[in-house]
């Protein structure tokens, strides 16, 4: 079967194996030599891409669920959309969601994913009491902060390397209201931008669109979009709407000028109000009511760039990132800037305090050639790039942007000897 | 197999909204179940695999905040089918029979053991534990029963006709039941599904058109069962498509081997 993650790029054959027997699991775990565990496929390229991939999709229990204490314990495959279903009637949601409830747990461990509060509650995997998880040899262990504790903290961010999670429990956040009250202010430029970041941390939920088609004076201008939870008691769930776009665009709908109206339109008509409700859905998944908004990008596919680099050189890194995307006359047509706050001790985990972006570029001759030369800037300001995202670094790159890769690679050696799990990023990378 | 004798302590009053599944890890029986549970239904699942349905029924009760128990029934191991009858003392609302085993064709051809195998998971077996429930419910005057059977039982083909004249057999079983418990208001559903994509069939292909989600059939079996349709053949497509090969001439349909 044709599998490619979220930027359709790369496409491949893959045998998917997708199975809700927990022993025939480890039958094949045991037996097979290479394989990569996978979900919704919404990481952006080869994360969750092998020969065999090992689908979670039928595995999406609730074995679970305390009120008081507020934790859940489901199986790995259950998306974030089934979670909160489940959650909001009885007054709760996940801790943490990435930008689509088409995700699962068990890709949101591997990724330990993060949200628009970052910068007050850290990432998903520091609401993850203890998973289990199969191991190489089949064998089901528990890990948690107090038991394989090494595991537990290989596992929350190892990108499926090493097992494949089974269930896990996790806290979820109590609300009092499905709806937010959002506050969007505009930035003229990248400086404004940065400073009103800034000025409001204390908010809860923060993010920021930026036009990437302006340069000079309105380089790195924007829409900060800024969130808190009402406290009017209404859980609300919503009807799935979708408008489809399951259709491949020609490879040249997208070219520098949609891109350019695009980001023009959203500017002006989105945001006229500055204030106004908007439920959570549409707060925090506003790209989910087009599903397979991705295929706009046509057949070649797009990657998505998302980098992290410490406060103090944000400034002059995004600046110098989009000089190099100007002179590729290239322009991202989802620009995404936010504040990160404290990084945590998983081994793979991406956050690290300081300013992230996120753009996507279609691949075009020029467009790794590109992002080379982002690299080298990325490289020298103490910056990193998300796994998650990542479809093209180098091993050298990586090596010296994730600090505590030996610490990963030494449990990995000891649960995992002959590689079995292993994705076409992680022989990319010598994960 | 011994009748059930000490029926004492049996809890002889129909349970006003139990439903139980025989073949409690089966796909089709799970997904039903999940209809019934969703419509209120406590679900007593019963199989052989303790420990995936342990984790469904939990699924089931978190879900649908209704009770759920799990039974442990092998029906090929004759202590552990006695044992089931006879510990499993009351009389459910609805009973699914989902049992069942696709077995090897070509093994069945030259091995007794594989063709006796497919016969009785499929029927044999399955007897005893109907019958005690249907005369239960005969009894009660209430009650209802859903056989699932298969479209391999409508015609004999050659690639799999253990399992079809097997499917077969419980068409006629459930319709003679249907026709006698009819008199004491219980109901009796047979389903035949065709082809649908569930853990006895993973590793066959099939044309895309021609393949059935487990879901939907679900939602099927739960819609007629509410309407009180005797027989479901689902999905729809089956139904034509049996319309044309039932009324095949034998020469003809001889010749269409494969
Ligand atoms: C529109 C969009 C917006 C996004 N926004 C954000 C965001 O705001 N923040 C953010 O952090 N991310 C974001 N992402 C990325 C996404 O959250 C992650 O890629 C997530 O891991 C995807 O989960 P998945 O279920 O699709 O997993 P997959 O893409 O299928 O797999 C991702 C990784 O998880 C591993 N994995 C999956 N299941 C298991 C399992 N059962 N056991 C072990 N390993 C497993 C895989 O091996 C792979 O390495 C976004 C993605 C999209 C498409
Ligand atoms: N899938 C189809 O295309 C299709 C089409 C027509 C009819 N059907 C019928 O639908 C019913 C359900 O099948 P399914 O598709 O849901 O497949 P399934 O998941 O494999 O279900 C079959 C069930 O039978 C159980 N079983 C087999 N032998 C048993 C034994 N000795 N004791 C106890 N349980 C036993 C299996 O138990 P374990 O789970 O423990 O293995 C399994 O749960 C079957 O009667 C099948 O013949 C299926």
């Amino acid at each position: 079967m044709k599998i490619s993650g979220w930027g359709n790029y790369p496409c491949i054959d893959s045998e998917v194996i997708s199975t809700n027997q927990i022993y025939y699991l480890q039958d094949i775990i045991r037996k097979k030599q290479s394989f990569i565990p996978s979900g919704l496929l919404r990481s952006y390229s080869d994360s969750s891409l092998n020969s065999t991939t090992l689908s979670s999709l039928k595995l999406n229990r609730i074995l679970s669920f305390d009120n008081i204490n507020q934790a859940i314990t489901c199986e790995s495959g259950i998306s974030f959309q089934d979670l909160n279903n489940f959650l909001i009637p009885k007054g709760f949601f996940v801790p943490v969601t990435p930008g689509t409830k088409f995700i699962t747990l068990g890709g949101a461990i591997a990724s330990d994913v993060h949200g628009k509060n970052h910068h007050k509650v850290g990432t998903f995997g520091n609401f993850v009491q203890s998973i289990r998880l199969i191991l190489a040899s089949g064998e089901i262990i528990d890990c948690s902060r107090n038991y394989n504790q090494d595991i537990f903290k290989a596992t929350i961010s190892g990108m499926g390397l090493t097992g494949f999670i089974l269930d896990a429990t996790f806290r979820v956040q109590k609300i009092k209201s499905t709806n937010f009250s959002v506050i969007t202010k505009k930035a003229n430029s990248l400086e404004e931008m940065l400073e009103l970041f800034n000025e409001y941390m204390y908010y809860d939920y923060s993010v920021a669109w930026m036009d990437t088609s302006e340069f000079g004076k309105s380089l790195g201008r924007g829409v900060l979009i800024l969130g808190k939870e009402l406290e009017d008691n209404s859980f609300e769930l919503l009807p799935n709407t979708k408008l489809n776009m399951s259709f491949m665009f020609p490879n040249f709908a997208l070219n520098h000028i949609t891109i350019k109206l695009f980001n023009s339109l959203y500017n002006s008509i989105s945001y006229k109000k500055n204030d106004f409700i908007a439920n959570f859905d549409k707060f925090y998944y506003p790209l989910d009511i087009l599903s397979n908004w991705n295929k706009i990008y046509g057949k070649n596919g797009f990657v998505q760039y998302q980098f992290v680099v410490p406060r103090e050189h944000s400034y002059k890194t995004i600046k110098n990132i989009m000089q190099i995307m100007k002179s590729y006359k290239q322009s991202s047509f989802l620009t995404v800037l936010k504040f990160f706050g404290k990084s945590n001790d998983f081994y793979l985990s991406f956050p690290e305090e300081g300013f992230t972006l996120a753009m996507d570029f279609p691949i075009r001759i020029n467009t790794f050639d590109m992002l080379n030369k982002m690299d080298d800037v990325i490289l020298s300001n103490n910056g990193k790039l998300y796994l998650t995202k990542d479809a093209r670094m180098s091993k050298e790159f990586f090596e010296s942007t994730y600090s505590n890769l030996n610490k990963f690679r030494e449990i990995k050696s000891i649960i995992d000897p002959n590689n079995k799990f292993s994705s076409l990023q992680s022989k990319r990378l010598g994960i | 197999m011994e009748e059930v004798k000490n029926l004492d302590k049996f809890d002889k009053k129909t349970k006003s909204k139990v439903c139980l599944v025989i073949g409690g890890n089966s796909d089709i029986g799970k997904a039903i179940s999940y209809k019934f549970a969703e419509d209120g239904y406590e679900i007593h699942l019963a199989g052989r695999s303790i420990s995936e349905m342990e984790r469904t029924a939990k699924d089931i009760t978190n879900r649908y905040e209704v009770e759920s128990q799990v039974f442990d029934l092998d029906i090929e191991d004759n202590a552990s089918l006695n044992n089931f009858l006879y510990s499993y003392n009351q009389v459910p609302k609805i009973v699914i029979y989902a049992i069942g085993y696709l077995g090897h064709q070509k093994l069945a051809e030259n091995s007794i053991d594989e063709a006796n195998r497919i016969i009785n998971i499929n029927f044999t077996y399955q007897i005893p534990i109907i019958n005690h429930f249907a005369n239960l419910m005969e009894e009660q005057k209430n009650g209802n029963i859903i056989i699932i059977s298969s479209v391999a039982g409508l015609r004999g083909r050659a690639t799999n006709y253990f399992y079809g004249a097997s499917k077969s057999a419980m068409i006629a079983f459930a319709s003679g039941l249907r026709q006698r418990l009819s008199l004491s208001n219980v109901f009796v559903m047979s389903v035949l599904p065709g082809f649908i994509r569930t853990k006895m069939t993973q590793d066959i292909e099939a044309p895309k058109l021609f393949i059935g989600d487990v879901v939907k059939v679900a939602s099927k079996v739960f819609s007629a069962f509410k309407k009180k349709k005797t027989v479901l053949i689902t999905p729809f497509i089956y139904r034509l498509l049996f319309l044309v090969i039932n009324n095949l001439p034998e020469k003809l349909f001889i010749k269409l081997k494969k």
